[in-house]
């Protein structure tokens, strides 16, 4: 029967359907318009505001496998934040194949007039969960006593006033699970008062919003999509912008098979109801 | 096409782990062990780093005789290798566990639980304010398992589930969203870094 034919489609013939349904916009590019949603734009305005002089902490939290829904915002941000004259950009990394990427991003985006050691600097692997949050926060000089090359921490000018939270404008993290933003707003934001903003995985935006509510986050860009919204606003493409028009028809792929499998199931069930009724009689 | 061997190589392997969907093979189970194998040692890598800058330059190099307490926990982490003295691990574990239980307690009461209950005290002016209270009250009640249940008050355990419903169904579907990115960031991998069919 038709029905069962809907609910038993052979597997293969999904993934090659979603295959072609997500190769084709990549390989011929629809521009599809992008929105930028609230929550982002906070964390453009928040970044646009800081001043010469101000500091930003920024973490790398997520893992390898979770790179090419993370990463894309993270360029985002990190390009505009050493867009900003003066200001100075701390990076930290709390997952093991978080150095990485803070290598990545010192190689491939250009930094303008910033120095290494002067206006950027890479502190490191931070192990310890919350306990080496709080640390940190306390005591900056104390938890990294040398940067990620070796270099003491008191031979950098960046790191001169950057003795604890407090002395950080703006505190933004970029993670995939687990603590997410939440151990920074515990620690940093109740703590020291400093600002707090985020880049989350689209999965774990959910548990965010209501700190955002709570004004305790200042912002959130929000997986591929909220990189594209970023890089609309700092009017680039970039991989973020690339990957829209595929994730919508990739959307659009699950919304069919969604109204056809319960198709199947509706159609399915109210053919054995017939018959049933119709064997009573 | 690209020449680059890095390239070529981790391609291959995201190819062997794709094989899972047609069968367990024996590429997809090299790439898994390759992948788990390198995870480790990279994951060992950089604790070792960490490690030298943190502990071992400070207390040897600039002389921070206070770091020998640290350095005596992490070499009585690993007794819990030997049988007999594997009691002395006990003293290091205690540490990380009472200290996180200690900051994240306090954090918690005072960083997520006080403020986000006077984030839900909204005046109910607006349809999202009135969601947002009527839908906290319905759930948190939902949870309430030490009141037994009337039939008068079971609407708003009805309500507080079908909230529950709708949350779960948009937590699955930023999930399947999130995933999708993931799996667009191996197609512009293999269909644009390797083959060049991606412009």
């Amino acid at each position: 029967m038709i029905f069962d034919k809907l609910r038993n489609i052979d597997r293969s013939w999904l993934y090659a359907g979603f295959l072609l349904v997500t190769l084709f916009p990549l390989v011929f590019p629809i521009p599809l318009p992008v929105t930028v949603s609230s929550t982002t734009q906070q964390v453009y305005d928040v970044i646009e505001s800081l001043k010469p002089g101000d500091a930003v902490l920024l973490s790398v939290e997520f893992a390898a496998d979770m790179s090419a829904e993370l990463y894309p915002g993270l360029e985002a941000v990190y390009k505009h934040i050493v867009s900003k004259p003066g200001v100075k950009v701390v990076m930290i990394a709390t997952s093991t194949d978080g150095p990485m990427f803070v290598q990545r991003l010192l190689d491939t985006i250009d930094a303008g007039d910033k120095q290494y050691g002067t206006d950027i600097v890479n502190l490191g692997y931070l192990p310890g969960g919350e306990s080496a949050i709080a640390a940190l926060c306390q005591d900056v000089h104390k938890t990294f006593p040398r940067d990620y090359y070796g270099t003491d921490i008191k031979s950098l000018p960046a790191m001169a006033d950057l003795r604890s939270a407090s002395d950080f404008a703006l505190i933004i993290n970029d993670s995939s699970g687990g603590l997410g933003p939440v151990g920074w707003i515990r620690q940093a934001h109740t703590n020291y008062g400093t600002t707090v903003a985020t880049i989350l995985g689209q999965d774990m935006a959910l548990s965010a919003l209501p700190y955002i509510n709570s004004r305790q986050l200042s912002g959130l860009v929000a997986g591929l999509r909220g990189a594209a919204e970023y890089e609309k606003l700092l009017d680039t493409v970039g991989s973020g912008t690339a990957g829209m028009g595929a994730q919508s028809f990739a959307a659009i792929y699950f919304l069919v098979l969604l109204v056809v499998a319960n198709i199947g199931f509706l159609g399915q069930s109210w053919a054995q109801k017939k018959h049933a009724g119709g064997g009573n009689k | 096409m690209s020449t680059d061997i890095w390239v070529w190589i981790s391609s291959i392997l995201s190819l062997c782990i794709f094989s899972f969907l047609w069968k367990d093979s024996l590429a997809y189970r090299m790439a898994q062990n390759i992948f788990l194998g390198i995870g480790a040692g990279h994951g060992l890598a950089i604790a070792f780093r960490s490690l030298r800058n943190s502990l071992f330059y400070p207390l040897f190099y600039e002389k921070r005789l206070t770091l020998i307490i640290p350095l005596i926990l992490v070499v009585l982490l690993y007794t819990k290798l030997i049988p007999k003295l594997e009691y002395l691990s006990r003293i290091s574990l205690a540490f990380p566990i009472g200290l996180g239980a200690g900051i994240i307690l306090r954090s918690t009461i005072s960083g997520q639980l006080f403020p986000q209950v006077a984030a839900t005290l909204l005046p109910l002016n607006s349809i999202n304010n009135i969601i947002i209270v009527v839908g906290t009250f319905c759930v948190t009640y939902y949870f309430l398992f030490t009141i037994k249940p009337r039939r008068n008050t079971q609407p708003i355990s009805k309500i507080g589930i079908y909230l529950m419903m709708v949350t779960f169904g948009l937590s699955f579907a930023t999930s399947v969203a999130a995933n999708t990115a993931i799996y667009l960031g191996f197609l512009q991998n293999i269909f644009g870094t390797w083959l060049g069919i991606i412009k």
